[in-house]
């Protein structure tokens, strides 16, 4: 498969970091208003899929030049993955995003305690790798 | 020391910015990328930094079709030091990290905030560092004074930039809106290395009340 890159100026990454900021953001509140965190699982993972993403989008992007644009999961990982010095963990914490986010969003089995849990240190992990490079 | 370009500590030329760019990913690069990346100077001037690398060794170089594509050189002697000053903002925050871990009394949230948070200090800035102290913590008034009288004179010994402290105590903070556009900022751009941003937000909403 051919890899899919967007290239990237200051208004992609800009645009980029303040998605995985909000999303990151809505997903806390979501879990804070709720009564019980797993009646929002799937809503809560899903927005951490959606600010792991854009938060990995931001890395590259900085690293790079580049973002890998696509449904190419596999592809998406080994970019990350590049980037130094924390690409390796960066990468596995963008799979265990990406390896919930079928499940999550159209999956007929909810998302477990400890998935919601693995998926929201995955996301805060690349959203604050981002916000490191990007301000 | 040079928040934007931590390799000016030894090398103000654009030298170290083209070795920044080829550090931080283990990538090749063609020097239009490169160019690119680093948003300055001339593509030229760019080619010509890549090519005295290569003659070094630091950076490996291969023809792929019209275009030349370079990489730094991992296993080069002089990587490990290129690597290192790369990442000088990150081992302050490790030395900050390491520091408070061995305090008496710790604080609620200590982070870098401000110009060198971002990136932006010249070596012409300071080094903002807020702290919070823990509640219920007034007894060790005076030994907390001494941690941070200490941590201000090695923030600065590390760095070079003169470290300022800005302090507040949890009890302050609650109830207090007079904060808020601090702690926002703290929230938006802090770099922590005690605490999290997960407790900002708390003492944001607190204090709101």
């Amino acid at each position: 498969m051919t890899l899919r890159k967007k290239n990237c100026d200051e208004v992609v990454k800009d645009g980029r970091f303040r998605k995985a900021i909000q999303f990151l953001s809505a997903a806390e509140t979501i879990r804070e208003l709720a009564d019980r965190e797993d009646e929002i699982g799937d809503a809560y993972v899903t927005l951490c899929v959606h600010a792991g993403i854009a938060a990995a989008d931001v890395i590259c992007c900085h690293a790079l030049g580049y973002h890998v644009q696509g449904q190419d999961h596999g592809s998406a990982i080994a970019e990350l993955s590049r980037v130094q010095p924390d690409g390796r963990e960066l990468g596995h914490a963008l799979r265990v995003l990406l390896s919930n986010k079928t499940r999550a969003e159209y999956g007929e089995y909810a998302i477990s305690a400890d998935q919601r849990k693995r998926a929201g240190r995955a996301a805060e992990r690349l959203v604050e790798a981002a916000r490191q490079r990007h301000i | 020391m040079d928040f934007r370009h931590p390799l000016a500590t030894i090398t103000p030329t654009l030298d170290g910015q083209v070795l920044s760019v080829l550090a931080g990913a283990d990538a090749e690069f063609t020097g239009r990328q490169v160019h690119r990346l680093l948003g300055t100077h001339s593509e030229r001037g760019v080619r010509k930094v890549l090519n005295r690398l290569v003659e070094q060794g630091v950076v490996l170089s291969r023809k792929a079709g019209p275009a030349n594509l370079y990489q730094l050189n991992r296993d080069h002697l002089a990587t490990p030091w290129i690597e290192g000053l790369v990442g000088l903002r990150r081992e302050l925050l490790e030395r900050l990290k390491a520091e408070v871990s061995t305090w008496q009394i710790r604080p609620a949230v200590g982070t870098v905030f401000g110009s060198a948070a971002r990136g932006e200090a010249s070596t012409e800035s300071d080094i903002d560092l807020l702290l919070i102290r823990p509640a219920a913590s007034d007894d060790g008034r005076e030994a907390w004074e001494a941690q941070l009288a200490s941590l201000q004179a090695k923030a600065s010994a590390w760095t070079g930039n003169d470290a300022r402290i800005l302090e507040f105590s949890e009890e302050e903070l609650r109830g207090s809106a007079g904060q808020q556009d601090v702690l926002k900022a703290v929230a938006r751009e802090g770099l922590f290395f005690a605490g999290s941003r997960v407790t900002i937000k708390r003492l944001i909403k607190r204090s709101a009340r």
